[in-house]
């Protein structure tokens, strides 16, 4: 940018102001541009649906997205949005005397897979310890906790369900092709991240087999808070989430129903699109099986928050990122590819993206 | 301000133009001075420093072959190898000798004091930007708001005179040269910038003003999205998350009318921040609602370095003259008055 010298005015241009006015258009050009790559990235965010984001959204940020994404300015700024939701932490078993290194996450092995340990070293199992992350007594100060907090929340925000390996006799016009590749490869980007995770924790404090489990920790509402007594650390309050590969009859159309691309469909009835189900149902949210509500909750009481991840913090906040639910079976988990991508939505088979043919 | 004069030629369209063209040089290219900008490179670089320094307690478990994203990984997750390649690329990917990463973070550590202490801004600021941004690119998945603000505060800083004023470089040129006095040297000049009236600190400042209204304005509608912040119930969600929780101040539960009055205006403020800081009128009644939103997530939710970031970045909103007249400096010289009294959008 031009320096002024604007103390002294006679140095100023011909209207005033102490920029050439072919500076000040080559300036204009430059910022237009960059408020193009600021203001771009959370408007896509926002305006991604079943289908995508909007075709003229994708036509206004395509021009700066790669300048974005490298200044690390595709961003959705959603934090804690829509709704606070609860935490998610990971659970690390340390075993120790397999006579063999295993790296193992949510009960299935993600690396090291050459190095099962045989038979006879698993009947002589030694010593087993688990840690749960983050912790705030053991990292310290606040801002390495966080950090570890939000390693654990990306881990959930990748999570992606294991396909079945007969997945691709379903290909057809209600799941094409590249919908399951994305799937595929949303599983493999989790695997990954889990498979890195408990390679650390192996380093970091040995042993020869690590299990990751990821936690969810649930919020009480303020009305059994304050009638129940119900603590914030309330064992019952940290729910696990299995890793359950999805079945046959979740990816088919009909169990999520066929969208039409006309009609929305309505939240909380069969055929219910992932990503509208985080829209404000939490009555339903509440009523759905495996819902991460605390047990021994009555049914009359006033619903806990929905299970959509607590996006305020995290660095890859998608405004509508679907609940994650992975016991219920009336719901498909969409890919977790646009984490860090802001223009590759959040997939629902079932629905035809723009410009998708039927 | 310097009103920009432009002939009538009696076509209303074409008068039309003229005054938007008028009002974006205004609003763009009218110099400012710096002080509020050297406020902002002290917090900011106070900010990275420390992040940087927590950060080396525990650097491997972050950086190189054993951190909980391995390099691997993390080059992975953005090569294309999981979805489609990002253009954000950092040479950290690709260093696996962790005395290697020691050395860098040790240059950053220096680099980033050296920012803030306004040595050699010129270098120092932009190359601080750099190296965050290649540890962003790093660290991904243990990213939050804090690394976002304090990348872009960093990255405006980079391209304005802000070690003009209240740095190493503003005491050197005095002490060598005078108060603002000429040096010969052109590269001098540049290097060891003047505590005068600057464009480029107005695009700087500019630039960064606009970012927070587009943060806030997102994350207003984003959470306008939900149920929990229009039911009034989402502080309370907030304030019981136990992972977050710094101070525990879960006695609103029996005091509804209070957490979702203060839910109710924390989404308006979010969402109508971008229109109400540009006034007179209104926008110290939004900065001080920052303040208190932020000091809040700062005090209350266990983000004290995010909350403190926020308020810090929210300065930029404060005109240089107001920072003099709070510290009792000398007045502005006539020019440096005339060009910051007016307007809604200093």
């Amino acid at each position: 940018m031009t320096e002024s010298k604007t103390d002294n005015p006679a140095e100023r241009s011909k209207d005033g102001l102490p920029v050439a006015r072919r500076w000040r258009l080559l300036a204009s050009v430059f910022l237009i541009g960059h408020l193009m790559a600021i203001f771009g990235p959370p408007l896509a965010f926002q305006t991604r649906g079943p289908r995508g984001i909007s075709p003229s959204v994708v036509a206004f940020v395509w021009p700066v997205e790669r300048y974005a994404q490298w200044l690390y300015l595709d961003r959705g700024y959603a934090f804690f949005a829509p709704d606070p939701g609860p935490s998610h932490l990971i659970q690390a078993r340390i075993e120790t005397g397999y006579g063999g290194n295993q790296v193992r996450s949510d009960s299935t092995d993600y690396s090291d897979r050459s190095e099962q340990p045989t038979a006879a070293s698993e009947e002589t199992a030694v010593s087993e310890s688990e840690f749960l992350f983050p912790d705030l007594d053991v990292q310290w100060p606040r801002l390495l906790y966080h950090r570890h907090f939000m390693l654990a929340e990306f881990l959930n925000d990748s999570y992606q369900p294991a396909l079945p390996t007969e997945a691709s006799a379903l290909v057809g016009p209600d799941l094409p092709i590249d919908a399951l590749q994305q799937l595929r490869q949303a599983r493999r980007r989790y695997e990954a991240i889990a498979g890195s995770m408990a390679n650390h924790l192996k380093s970091e404090l040995g042993g020869e087999r690590v299990t990751l489990q990821r936690m969810e920790h649930s919020l009480p509402d303020f009305v059994g808070y304050l009638e129940n007594g119900v603590r914030l650390d309330d064992p019952r309050s940290f729910v696990p989430l299995p890793d359950e590969p999805v079945s046959m009859e979740e990816l088919l159309p009909t169990s999520n129903g066929p969208a039409s691309p006309d009609g929305v469909p309505v939240s909380g009835r069969p055929g219910t699109r992932i990503n509208e189900l985080n829209w404000g149902q939490p009555a339903d949210r509440g009523a759905a099986p495996g819902n991460s509500r605390m047990p021994g909750r009555p049914a009359a009481e006033p619903v806990p928050p929905p299970a959509t991840p607590d996006r305020r913090a995290t660095e890859n906040a998608a405004p509508d990122r679907p609940q994650r639910n992975d016991a219920n079976p009336n719901r498909k988990t969409p890919p977790e590819l646009q984490t860090d991508a802001f223009l590759t939505p959040g997939l629902d088979p079932t629905v035809r993206k723009w410009g998708q043919p039927r | 301000m310097n009103r920009i004069r432009r002939g009538n030629d009696g076509s209303p369209i074409r008068d039309y133009c003229a005054g938007w063209v008028e009002a974006w040089d205004r609003f763009w290219f009218t110099p400012r001075r710096t002080e509020t900008l050297a406020v902002l490179r002290i917090g900011t670089g106070l900010m990275l420093l420390y992040s940087h320094l927590v950060l080396a307690t525990d650097l491997f478990s972050f950086l190189g072959t054993e951190a909980w994203i391995n390099n691997d990984t993390a080059a992975a997750l953005h090569d294309g190898t999981f979805g489609p390649p990002t253009a954000a690329t950092s040479y950290l990917w690709h260093i696996d000798s962790p005395l290697l990463l020691g050395l860098h973070h040790a240059v950053t550590i220096v680099v980033t004091l050296c920012m803030t202490v306004g040595f050699l801004t010129r270098l120092s600021v932009p190359i601080a930007f750099l190296l965050q941004l290649m540890l962003i690119h790093r660290l991904m998945g243990a990213l939050f708001g804090l690394d976002q603000i304090v990348t872009y505060c960093a990255m405006y800083l980079a391209v304005t005179p802000c070690g003009a004023v209240w740095s190493v470089d503003a005491w050197y040129r005095k002490r060598r040269w005078g108060q603002n006095a000429a040096i010969g040297s052109r590269w001098l000049n540049w290097l060891l910038p003047a505590d005068r009236l600057s464009v480029a600190a107005t695009v700087g400042t500019r630039l960064l003003q606009l970012h927070l209204c587009v943060i806030y304005l997102f994350g207003g509608l984003a959470k306008a999205r939900g149920q929990l912040w229009w039911d009034g119930t989402a502080l309370w969600f907030a304030v019981a998350n136990l992972e977050y929780q710094s101070w525990d101040v879960t006695f609103l539960a029996a005091y509804p009318k209070l957490f979702t009055a203060l839910t109710h205006l924390t989404l308006f403020w979010e969402i109508f921040y971008c229109a109400l800081v540009w006034p007179h009128r209104t926008r110290p009644i939004v900065l001080a609602l920052a303040v208190a939103v932020h000091g809040g997530i700062a005090v209350f939710m266990g983000m004290i370095t995010f909350g403190t970031m926020m308020i810090i970045a929210n300065a930029v909103f404060i005109p240089p003259e107001s920072i003099r007249r709070c510290l009792g400096w000398q007045p502005l010289s006539p020019v440096a008055g005339n060009q910051s009294r007016d307007s809604i959008d200093r």
